[in-house]
C-alpha cells in the first residue's frame, strides 16, 4: 500500500530546538521527496550529515543534501537578497549544481524588502535598553505592513513584474515618512540612538539616502525572479495529492507564537501547527499526518524574553560558544533546566498531548556530559489563578486577538517573578540505554506524549528512533 | 548579519570586507544555470569571452582588489567553508536518483604567477576550451569538474587563489576573478605549498571514494619555500583552518605542521600528482626532486603546451593511451605539429603509466545514467525508477 503523509514539526520551546536535524532525520528515514515550508526565512535549520555536511538552511528544506525538493508556502515570508545567497551557497560549498530545480514557491508568499530589513533594525536600535529580541531580517515588518498597507506588499509573483519598482518606492517613501526625524540631515543620531550603534545606524542611513540602491534591489528580485520556479495552488493540491512522504518544516517555536507565545518577545508569524495543517485541509491533503514535537533536554533560548529556568552555569557549560552566538538583534544565548511547565503549555496551545504523536529529544549526549538532568516541573510564584491553574500549570486564554495580547504580556510579567522548581536526576553511572528510558518516563508522566526520536549527537546517525 | 555585507556581496562569509555595489556586478556577470548539466562548449565560451577583457582576463578580480574588497569569495581560499568538494552529480527519477554526468573527476590544477609567469592565467584562460576538448577525450567516462589555482610570495598580498570544482563556463568565469600579482619578490623560492596543502588536505572528490584518484598538476619555476607556516596558513585559509582539516578527515597539529614533501606524501594518496618545470636547469629541479619522484617531474621549455601535456599525462594514467599511440593522437586530436608531439612524448615518458588502472574498482566505478537508491550512494541499484508500489513492510514501521 502507497503511504501519503506528511510529517508536521513543530518546536515546543522558543526555537533552537534541533528542528532541522529533526526533520533531516524524518526526510533520511521516509525518503521524503517534498519539504513543505512555513513561517519565516528567519529561521535557521541546522543540518550535519553523517558524510560530514554542515548547514543552516533559510529557504531551503532539510532535506535538500539528501535530494528532496523543497515547497516555500504561501505561509512563509521569504527574502530574496538571501535566498540568492544561500542557493548560491548551497551550489558553491555544496556543489548542489542545479540548486533551483529543487524549489518551488508559491505565488502568493511574502517578500521582504531591503527596506523592511533596514525599519526592523531602526525600531529595534531605538528601543535602546529595553530590547524586543529580534532575528534582523524585517520578516515581522513586512507582516504588519502587509495587514495595514496591503496594496504595497510584494510577494514572489511580483518579483518579476513591471509594478516591482513602483511598489518598492511606495515603501521606501512609506519608511522614510517613519523615520523621517532620524533621516533628515540635521538629526543628532545620539538623540535617538546608543552610542555604541550610531555606526550601525549611520549605515542603515545612507542606504535609505542611496539613490540607486533601488535599482539594485530591483537587479536583484529579477534575478531571483528568474531563477525559481512560481507555482500557484494547482501546483500545490497536485503537491498534496502525491504519494509519498512530506516533511513540513515551520521557523520559530510555539512560545515564539504572535498570540499564544510571551509577550512583548514574540514574532509577529502565527506559529501555531494547526494554521499550518489548515492550509494542507483547504488544498485537500487527505493524506495522514504525523505531528512531532521537538525540544533539547534542556531549556533554550536565543533573545530576550522570559525563561524560568535560566541557569548561568548551564549555559555556559551547555553552550560554550554561545558568546560567538550572541549578536545585536537577539542578544545572549540562554540555557537553563529542561522547563515542564512551559513545555506543557505549549502543547496545550497546540491542542493537548492527543495533538501530537510524538516527541523528538536532544541534545542528549551534553545532559550526559554534565552527569545530572535537571528539570523543573513546577514554578514558586504562580499562584495568580488568572493565569496558572491550582495544580502550578499555566492556563490557555481564549479571547480576541487584543485581549489575549494583553493578557500575554501579564502573563510574561508573571513568568518573570517565578522561579523554578529543579529536580535532579542524577545519571552519572547510567548506561546510555537508562536515560533514555528515564527520559521517555518522565515525558510520558509530564506531557502524556511518547518520546520517538532521541538524539546523541549532530547527524542522522547520532539520533535513535523510538 | 551586516546589511552592507548583505546588500553588498552573494557570500556570507567574508561579509566584513564587503561593498554593496559589488553584489551586483557580481550577480550581472554569474548566471547560475537552471540545470547546470551542461559541459563547457565553444559557444558558452564564446558567448562569455565577450564580457572579459581579453588583454586581461583577470581585470575583474584586479578591480576588486584594487577597490579594497579582498578576493572574490569564489576564488577565496578561505570562503564557503574552505574545503573545496567535486561531487557526482545526481538528480532524482521517481524515488532514485540518477548519475547525471559520470562519476566526478577532479583535475587541479595550480599555476605559478610570480615574474614572467604573470600571465599565466591569461593564456590558460585563452587555452581553456582547447584544454577541455582534450581532457573530455582522454577522460570520456568521467564528469570533467577542475579547480583552478594560482600561488604566488608569502610577500605578496595573496599566496593562494583557489576556485572551486567547476564544469562548465564557470571554470572560465572564476579564472576571471584571480589576482595575479606578478611579485615574487626574488627571494629564492615562491610559495606553491599552500595549494599543494590545500590539494591534500583541503579537498574532498567523489572519485577517491571509489579508492581511484584525482589529477593534481602544480606549473612552476622557483623552489617552494619552506616550512609551512602555521600563521601563513590561518591567513591563506582562515582561523579555522585546522577544524576544517580535522571536518575533511585529517589529523594535523597545527604546532607540528608537515613538510612540502609529506604533504605531498599526503597528496599522492588521493592524486596523481605532477610538477611542471619550466627552467630545467635551475635551482628550482635541485629542490622539487627532493620533494616529489622524479618521474613526476615534466621538464617544459614553457607553458604554451600545458593542455597537451596534461592530456597526455592523464592518458596515459588511465589508460586511454599508450606510448606508441600518443604522437598521432596528439597530431590528429590537439592538432599540433609532429615535432611538439614527440616533445611531448618525451617530456612525459617516464611518469607511471596506467597507475589509475591499477587501482581497485578501477573498471567498476559507475557510469553516466546509472541509478541509485540514495544520493549519496556509491554504488547503483538494480531498481527501476518507476513509483515505488511495493507491499507495505512487515516489520514495524516508525511513525
Amino acid at each position: 500500500m502507497k503511504e501519503k503523509k506528511i510529517f508536521v514539526i513543530v518546536d515546543i520551546g522558543y526555537g533552537d530546538n534541533v528542528k532541522g536535524g529533526t526533520a533531516h532525520k524524518v526526510g533520511v528515514v521516509k525518503k521524503a521527496h517534498t519539504f513543505i515550508k512555513v513561517g519565516g526565512c528567519q529561521c535557521s535549520h541546522g543540518v550535519s550529515t553523517s558524510d560530514g555536511k554542515n548547514n543552516n538552511f533559510h529557504h531551503f528544506g532539510c532535506g535538500t543534501f539528501e535530494g528532496s525538493r523543497t515547497y516555500i508556502s504561501e505561509r512563509m515570508v521569504i527574502e530574496p537578497f538571501r535566498l540568492l545567497i544561500e542557493a548560491n551557497n548551497l551550489r558553491d560549498e555544496w556543489r548542489i549544481h542545479n540548486i533551483f530545480d529543487y524549489l518551488t514557491i508559491d505565488r502568493n508568499c511574502l517578500c521582504v524588502t531591503p527596506f523592511h530589513t533596514l525599519s526592523s533594525r531602526f525600531r529595534e536600535l531605538l528601543r535602546k535598553d529595553n530590547p524586543k529580541g529580534i532575528v534582523g531580517v524585517g520578516v515581522g515588518e513586512t507582516l504588519r505592513d502587509q495587514k495595514d498597507f496591503p496594496d504595497e506588499a510584494i510577494y514572489a509573483k511580483d518579483l518579476g513584474s513591471p509594478s516591482l519598482r513602483k511598489k518598492l518606492e511606495l515603501v521606501r517613501e512609506r519608511k522614510f515618512e517613519e523615520f523621517k526625524n532620524i533621516l533628515s540631515s540635521d538629526c543628532n543620531l545620539l538623540d535617538y540612538f546608543h552610542k555604541a550603534d550610531i555606526k550601525k545606524a549611520s549605515e542603515f542611513i545612507d542606504l535609505f539616502h542611496d539613490g540607486d540602491f533601488i535599482n539594485r534591489i530591483v537587479d536583484v528580485f529579477n534575478k531571483v525572479y528568474s531563477q525559481i520556479t512560481i507555482t500557484d495552488e494547482i501546483y500545490f493540491k497536485s503537491l498534496l495529492e502525491k504519494d509519498g512522504v512530506m516533511v513540513m518544516e515551520s521557523s520559530h517555536g510555539v512560545l515564539n507564537d504572535r498570540l499564544y507565545g510571551f509577550q512583548p518577545h514574540v514574532t509577529e508569524l502565527r506559529i501555531l501547527p494547526q494554521l499550518n495543517i489548515e492550509m494542507l485541509n483547504k488544498y485537500g491533503f487527505s493524506g495522514d499526518l504525523v505531528k512531532l514535537g521537538t525540544t533539547r533536554a534542556y531549556q533554550v533560548r536565543h533573545g530576550a524574553g522570559s525563561i524560568v529556568t535560566y541557569d548561568q552555569e548551564m549555559t555556559k557549560n551547555l553552550i560554550p560558544d554561545g558568546n560567538k552566538l550572541e549578536n545585536r538583534w537577539q542578544g545572549k544565548v540562554r540555557a537553563g533546566a529542561l522547563d515542564f511547565v512551559s513545555l506543557q503549555y505549549a502543547i496545550d496551545i497546540c491542542g493537548g498531548p492527543e495533538f501530537f504523536d510524538g516527541v523528538s529529544v536532544s541534545w542528549l549526549d551534553q545532559i550526559e556530559l554534565l552527569k545530572k538532568w535537571d528539570i523543573c516541573d513546577s514554578y514558586n510564584g504562580n499562584n495568580d489563578l488568572d493565569f496558572f491553574f491550582p495544580n502550578g500549570k499555566i492556563k490557555v486564554y481564549k479571547s480576541d486577538d487584543q485581549a489575549l495580547i494583553e493578557h500575554q504580556k501579564l502573563l510574561t510579567m508573571q513568568l518573570d517573578r517565578c522561579t523554578p522548581n529543579l529536580k535532579s536526576y542524577d545519571i552519572s553511572r547510567m548506561p546510555r540505554k537508562s536515560f533514555l528510558g528515564l527520559c521517555s518516563s518522565v515525558f510520558e508522566e509530564k506531557l502524556k506524549v511518547p518520546v520517538k526520536m532521541a538524539s546523541f549527537g549532530k547527524s542522522e546517525n547520532d539520533r535513535i528512533l523510538m | 548579519m551586516q546589511l552592507l555585507g548583505l546588500y553588498g556581496r552573494v557570500n556570507f562569509i567574508l561579509i566584513q570586507q564587503s561593498n554593496f555595489f559589488y553584489f551586483f556586478t557580481q550577480l550581472k556577470s554569474i548566471k547560475m544555470s537552471r540545470n547546470d548539466k551542461d559541459v563547457l562548449t565553444d559557444d558558452v565560451y564564446r558567448d562569455f569571452k565577450k564580457s572579459v577583457n581579453t588583454d586581461r582576463v583577470t581585470s575583474k578580480g584586479q578591480e576588486r582588489h584594487e577597490k579594497g574588497l579582498g578576493l572574490d569569495p569564489l576564488v577565496d581560499p578561505a570562503s564557503n567553508g574552505v574545503i573545496r568538494r567535486s561531487l557526482n552529480r545526481m538528480e532524482s527519477e521517481g524515488l532514485l536518483f540518477r548519475l547525471v554526468m559520470g562519476v566526478a573527476i577532479l583535475i587541479e590544477e595550480r599555476l605559478d604567477t610570480t615574474g614572467s609567469f604573470r600571465r599565466n592565467v591569461d593564456i590558460a584562460f585563452k587555452a581553456l576550451p582547447r584544454a577541455y576538448e582534450l581532457l573530455k577525450k582522454v577522460l570520456g567516462r568521467y564528469d570533467l569538474q577542475m579547480i583552478n589555482a594560482i600561488f604566488a610570495d608569502e610577500l605578496d598580498e595573496y599566496i593562494l587563489c583557489r576556485s572551486h570544482a567547476e564544469m562548465g563556463i564557470k571554470i572560465a568565469e572564476q579564472m576571471t576573478l584571480m589576482v595575479p600579482e606578478g611579485g615574487g619578490k626574488g627571494n629564492h623560492g615562491e610559495d606553491p605549498q599552500y595549494g599543494l596543502f590545500a590539494g591534500a588536505y583541503l579537498t574532498s572528490a567523489d572519485i577517491n571514494r571509489y579508492g581511484l584518484k584525482s589529477y593534481d598538476f602544480t606549473t612552476t619555476d622557483e623552489p617552494s619555500h619552506e616550512p609551512i607556516l602555521k600563521s601563513q596558513l590561518e591567513r591563506v585559509f582562515g582561523k579555522e583552518v585546522f577544524n576544517r582539516v580535522k571536518e575533511n578527515g585529517f589529523e594535523i597539529d597545527p604546532d607540528n605542521l608537515p613538510t612540502v614533501k609529506q604533504v605531498i606524501d599526503k597528496l599522492l594518496e588521493r592524486a596523481h600528482t605532477f610538477v611542471f618545470l619550466v627552467d630545467k636547469d635551475s635551482e628550482a629541479n635541485d629542490y622539487w626532486t627532493t620533494v616529489i619522484d622524479q618521474n613526476r617531474i615534466i621538464y617544459l621549455e614553457d607553458t604554451l603546451w600545458l593542455p597537451e601535456v596534461k592530456a597526455a599525462i592523464i592518458g596515459l594514467t588511465e589508460g586511454v593511451l599508450t606510448l606508441s599511440d600518443m604522437e598521432d593522437f596528439l597530431v590528429n586530436e590537439a592538432n599540433v605539429s609532429k615535432d611538439v608531439a614527440r616533445m611531448i612524448k618525451r617530456a612525459v615518458s617516464g611518469i607511471p603509466i596506467g597507475a589509475q588502472t591499477l587501482l581497485e574498482n578501477f573498471d567498476k566505478i559507475p557510469l553516466k545514467g546509472d541509478l541509485f537508491k540514495e544520493k549519496r550512494d556509491m554504488w547503483p541499484t538494480d531498481e527501476t525508477p518507476g513509483e515505488d508500489d511495493s507491499e507495505e513492510p512487515t516489520k514495524t514501521v516508525w511513525l
